[in-house]
């Protein structure tokens, strides 16, 4: 049998231990790595919403060096968008190469510079009517205007003022719908008659329109239907006419307008609220801006203009402080020269040193270890970048993002300097790249290894967990050190299953409510930057995590592999004990109870118990039956069949079980019958009349089994005996033998003496036949005796034996008359056992046959059998039955005065009768015949 | 003379084995266990060693294993054991003959010649002839049709020689009557009596010391009759 084997205490500390550390090994290598394949750059510009641009770059790739990685041509991409962008804002923000915040900025140019606008000229009208004023401000205004805060508040105005700031210039179109608070102020302000109807489709697509009825701005409107498509009618209210504060009313209303709001106060004067921009600044010819509208609608897009260029002026301002700053010579390895034709001008920029533009193309190629070269207007472009991330079609699309600008006059240049002489984001990010990069494979390797490890010690731990190997108990053969192993369990398997669970449940999920906190709270923001600069502590520390996640894991994972093996997962849980104490124990004592009653109850009220039963529930459910088909009830009917059911199911459970008792007992029956006395048929859940059953069988089993067990042991202690006794015996005949032969040396010539010693040593001499057949008897009629088969010819047999007692024979005067045939006759028989049957019987015939007459040795062969006859004339009269011959210490004479022990014809026999044989004593008057026959052995 | 050790927990038989061996010459030391009978095989030169089985204090197996260890010395076990399983059981641990109890006197004495002179005289075996057959103590010498057991001649009749030689020549070979019959006198064994079994009888009684447990020509009952190889 295989010994299990366990681990001792300090060895599987360490290999848990071992595991734990292989797992915290692995995460930091994996970490490591992860660690050192990105970088994160902090935009310096607080209006990008993100603040930060992450790259991240294989450890793995083809590339030798980080300017061959992707995240090396992003990080230029983006750079050449930045110094794009910082020509922009340098062109919109500086007069001639210098920033200058006296320049002026025409609003409405600027926010529509993507379409072209031009700044508005300031024109005095020939007609003497009122032109408005351009919106322009000075680049600084508008600067400040944004970092001290653009604000609105809200005017309180009667319809005169309305007009006086903004107008009564006509409306072009007025469209929307009112709701009905909106509808109930238009009503007051026109009267009874005035009726509003607005739909947009919704209810009647071909009856779409806004009808005014009041008579007197009826007068004054022409409808005009416009057919948008088939689906949806717009109706456009045209007003024209002098009385516009009526239209201005419905435009505020119906527009929706946030901005402004009307209501009619306690003096039912109609009062507008308008949110109005707080003008901190005011335009270059000192205006406001009411100034510089013709409508209340075009004050509403103006502010919308004002508030978008101050954002913008803003944005772009940042930018080209923050920019300008990165990508000057002292803090970028990039070089670049830009000439780009914007709003109608030419800007040069470059970082170089050198203002001199020509040769460009030769510089950049030598002096830099990558370079862009960029110009459209020679259909040139090269570059010796690894990725095709820069391509024409890219950064043609770069520039126009930009569409005030024209890429067709641009020409670009950029470098690198791959050498990283300045401290920027690429030499940053080179560095990164180039500390673990050749090491990747290793660490990756080792992160394998570690996990692998961890691996195997878990499937190895698993198996092994609680099995402790106990002291020297064994040694096995060989000698070497068997230690056998015991399940131990520590106190933290002792903890109730369910608990232990919570327990388990609880650590999982704070582990992975703290890692997400931890992944959310810490690579984020600005801790990107200390997580660049601290890379190998934060991988120890996410790999102490990690670490600490199999820690728990296997905590729990070994503790539950440690009470499956030893059984206790149910055993050493919480609902066991409420199972045990809450429904098994109370169930138990009723069924015990009622199973003393059936058990101590006669026959009659044992039956009247099962049948009894099903008897009265039948009758209740006749009468459920009855009342729920005299009511119709299909549920009470349903109930009733479900209950039949299950009572049908539970008969036939008591029948099932009751025969499979029966047939435990007629298993029983059917094994003692077959000899296997101690068998007892377990009584233990059998109950009535089956328990009654089995334990008679069990008395009349054990009772046979006692008998048998006592006649065997009878018959063993006899042959026993006969066995010691003859040994016994042996010891002091030896003497007896020995002495006497001693005597007889004395040659003593004294008449009687030497009769007396003649005597001596033939009675002494048949004491020792005597003791040998004994025991010779004893062994045969006990069975004690462990035959040879093979085979044996019976003819050879008889011619060995004719020769070996022919001189006997001869002595007697008896003449052998044989009758056999020459051919080998072959039995199965043990060749020492029958020549020990031949021998004695031919002993037989020396002994007790009349000297001078014949014996006949005949020998037949039949179909099975062959048959063997001796027979001869017996000296003395044959006086008892043939039968009792056979019997031991018999012998043919009563006076018992001839040699032999009387066991020989009882050997003869059982020995004849031990190989297959049978074994005849015929006497007739003095004829005496012993008939053996054997089955003959065929091939 | 050689120095017998007897060794019998009951004095009677070892004083009447004392009594016969002396008369033919040997030193006898007498031992009652297998402890004594150690103790003097260390002290004294002993030649031979008769032992019963049944002793108290060491028995004669465990006595027999130990003497093994160190000694060569012919053991032959008397013992009042006559099961097959005991001489197995005596020879197969180290001793050179069993001779059961009651034993006839004489038997015992030619036990303990035999053993003696393969122990002393013929512990090697010697350079001869191809004529010369050697089958344990039995030797035949068929140029000079002279047979010897333990160096003791034998006188054997032309016929009897003849089997034995045939059986010897071929040593494990079982012969049934009528292959010797056919073999010694060569003609076909129609009828041919019991004599060649009487013949057997014969040679058995001449050569053997026990002729009912024979050691060289065996009787295989029911099958015929062969000599071991040894």
């Amino acid at each position: 049998m295989k010994t299990r084997k366990g681990l001792t205490r300090g060895k599987s500390i360490l290999y848990y231990s071992l595991q734990q550390l292989s797992m915290g090994l692995s995460a930091i290598a994996v970490f490591w790595l992860i660690m050192y394949s990105f970088i994160s750059i902090k935009v310096d510009n607080a209006n990008i919403p993100t603040g930060r641009i992450n790259y991240d770059w294989s450890l793995f790739g083809e590339e030798t060096a980080f300017d061959e990685t992707e995240a090396f041509d992003y990080m230029l991409w983006n750079a050449l968008r930045d110094i794009i962008r910082y020509n922009v804002a340098k062109s919109q923000l500086e007069t001639d190469g210098v920033f200058d915040g006296n320049k002026v900025m025409d609003i409405k140019a600027f926010v529509n510079r993507r379409y072209g606008e031009k700044a508005e000229e300031i024109v005095e009208s020939e007609d003497g009517k009122y032109q408005p004023e351009a919106a322009q401000y000075y680049l600084q205004d508008l600067l400040k205007w944004d970092k001290y805060g653009l604000s609105y508040e809200v005017q309180d105005m009667t319809e005169e003022e309305f007009v006086f700031y903004f107008g009564s210039s006509h409306y072009n179109t007025v469209d929307g719908h009112l709701n009905a608070e909106q509808e109930g102020i238009l009503h007051d302000y026109l009267g009874d008659s005035a009726t509003f109807l607005l739909n947009w489709g919704d209810t009647d697509a071909d009856n779409t329109y806004f009808q005014i009825t009041n008579e007197a701005i009826l007068a004054e409107t022409e409808e005009v239907l416009v057919e948008t498509d088939s689906s949806e009618t717009m109706t456009v209210i045209h007003v024209a006419g002098e009385n516009m504060t009526h239209e201005v009313l419905a435009d505020i209303l119906l527009t929706d307008n946030p901005v402004a709001d009307v209501y009619i106060d306690h003096d039912g004067n109609i009062r507008v609220l308008v949110n109005m921009l707080a003008e901190r600044y005011r335009t270059v010819n000192n205006k406001s801006l009411t100034d510089c509208v013709e409508s209340w609608s075009e004050y509403v897009t103006y502010c919308g203009w004002v508030e978008q260029a101050v954002q913008d002026i803003s944005y772009n301002y940042n930018e080209y402080l923050g920019f300008g700053e990165r990508y000057s010579a002292e803090n970028t390895n990039i070089a670049y020269n830009f000439e780009m034709a914007m709003m109608g001008e030419s800007v040069r920029v470059s970082n170089l040193s050198s203002d001199n533009w020509d040769g460009l193309d030769e510089y950049y190629r030598e002096q830099y270890g990558r370079y862009m070269i960029y110009r459209p207007e020679n259909m040139i472009y090269e570059s010796n970048m690894g990725s095709d991330i820069f391509n024409e079609q890219a950064i043609f699309d770069a520039f126009s993002r930009y569409e005030y600008a024209y890429p067709e006059t641009a020409r670009i240049w950029l470098g690198v300097d791959t050498s990283y002489p300045l401290t920027d984001f690429l030499a940053q990010a080179d560095a990164a790249y180039s500390r673990l990069h050749p090491y990747a494979y290793l660490l990756l390797a080792v992160g394998a290894v570690g996990l692998l490890l961890w691996f195997v010690l878990f499937l190895f731990l698993s198996v092994k967990t609680g099995w402790r190997a106990a002291g020297r108990s064994k040694t096995d053969a060989s000698g070497a050190e068997e230690r056998e192993a015991v399940l131990v369990l520590n106190w933290f398997d002792d903890i109730p299953t369910e608990i232990a669970a919570g327990l388990g449940a609880a650590s999982a999920f704070f582990l992975f409510e703290f890692g997400l906190w931890f992944l959310w709270e810490y690579f984020r923001g600005d801790n990107l930057d200390i997580i660049c600069a601290h890379r190998f502590r934060t991988a120890c520390m996410a790999g102490g995590f990690v670490l600490l996640c199999s820690l728990s894991f296997c905590l729990f994972w070994y503790s539950l592999l440690r009470r499956i093996k030893a059984h206790t997962l149910w055993q050493n849980s919480l609902f066991k004990l409420l199972w045990q104490k809450l429904i098994k124990k109370p169930a138990m004592a009723l069924k015990k109870l009622l199973l003393k009653l059936y058990d101590n109850s006669g026959v009659f009220f044992r039956n009247l118990f099962i049948m009894g039963g099903i008897m009265g529930l039948n009758l209740i459910l006749g009468f459920w039956f009855c009342n729920a088909w005299w009511h119709r009830s299909l549920s009470q009917l349903i109930s009733v069949f479900i209950i039949v059911c299950l009572m049908d199911a539970g008969i036939f459970c008591i029948w099932f079980y009751h025969h499979l008792k029966r047939k435990k007992i007629i298993e029983g029956i059917v094994k003692i019958r077959e000899g296997e006395l101690g068998y007892q048929v377990p009584t233990d859940d059998m109950h009535g009349e089956n328990k009654q059953l089995a334990e008679a069988v069990n008395s009349i089993g054990s009772g046979i089994k006692e008998a048998v067990e006592t006649s065997m042991k009878d018959e063993r202690l006899k042959a026993d005996l006969i066995t010691n006794v003859s040994h016994d015996i042996k010891t002091p005949l030896t003497s007896i033998i020995n002495y006497v032969d001693l005597l007889k040396r004395e040659k003593i010539e004294v008449e009687p003496v030497k009769g007396y010693i003649e005597v001596l040593e033939n009675k002494s001499q048949r004491l020792k036949q005597l003791t040998d057949d004994l025991l010779e008897a004893s062994k045969i009629s006990s069975g004690n005796i462990i035959l040879t088969w093979e085979t044996i010819n019976l003819t050879e047999l008889l011619k060995q034996a004719l020769g070996e007692f022919s001189e006997k024979f001869e002595e007697k005067n008896l003449t052998v008359i044989e009758s056999f045939s020459e051919k080998a006759v072959n039995i199965e028989a043990d060749s020492r056992r029958i020549w020990r049957v031949i021998e004695n019987l031919f002993n037989n015939v020396c002994k007790y046959a009349l000297p001078g007459t014949r014996v006949y040795l005949d020998m037949e062969k039949g179909q099975q059998d062959v048959m063997l006859s001796i027979k001869n004339i017996s000296a003395q009269p044959l006086n008892i039955p043939a039968e009792e011959l056979t019997e031991r210490f018999i012998r043919g004479d009563v006076s018992r005065n001839t040699e032999g022990s009387g066991l020989g014809l009882s050997i003869a026999k059982n020995l004849t009768e031990l190989q297959n044989g049978k074994f005849h004593i015929y006497l007739d008057g003095d004829l005496f015949k012993v008939s053996l026959s054997f089955p003959i052995k065929s091939f | 003379m050689a120095n017998i050790l007897v060794c019998d927990d009951d004095k009677e038989i070892v004083e009447a084995i004392e009594i016969y061996l002396r008369n033919e010459g040997y030193s006898i030391f007498k031992a009652y266990n297998g402890e004594e009978a150690i103790e003097i095989l260390q002290k004294e030169e002993i030649h031979l060693l008769i032992m019963d089985v049944m002793m108290p204090k060491l028995d004669g197996i465990h006595a027999t294993v130990k003497i093994r260890e160190y000694s060569s010395i012919p053991i032959i076990i008397l013992s009042a054991k006559s099961e097959d399983t005991d001489k197995i059981l005596g020879l197969n641990i180290g001793a050179d003959d069993y001779i059961t109890k009651p034993f006839n006197p004489l038997e015992l004495v030619a036990r303990v010649k035999s053993n003696l002179r393969r122990y002393t005289k013929l512990g090697s075996m010697p350079q001869e002839s191809s004529a010369i057959y050697r089958i344990g103590g039995l030797c035949i010498n068929d140029d000079t049709k002279e047979v010897t057991v333990d160096e003791e001649p034998v006188r054997l009749t032309p016929i009897e020689y003849s089997i034995l030689l045939l059986l010897v020549k071929n040593p494990g070979r079982v012969f049934s009557i009528d292959q010797i019959y056919e073999n010694i006198w060569n003609e076909e064994a129609i009828g041919a009596d019991n004599t060649v079994a009487v013949h057997i009888r014969h040679i058995r009684e001449k050569i053997e010391i026990n002729p009912k447990e024979p050691k060289y020509v065996k009787v295989v009952w029911g099958v015929g009759y062969k000599v071991d190889k040894q």
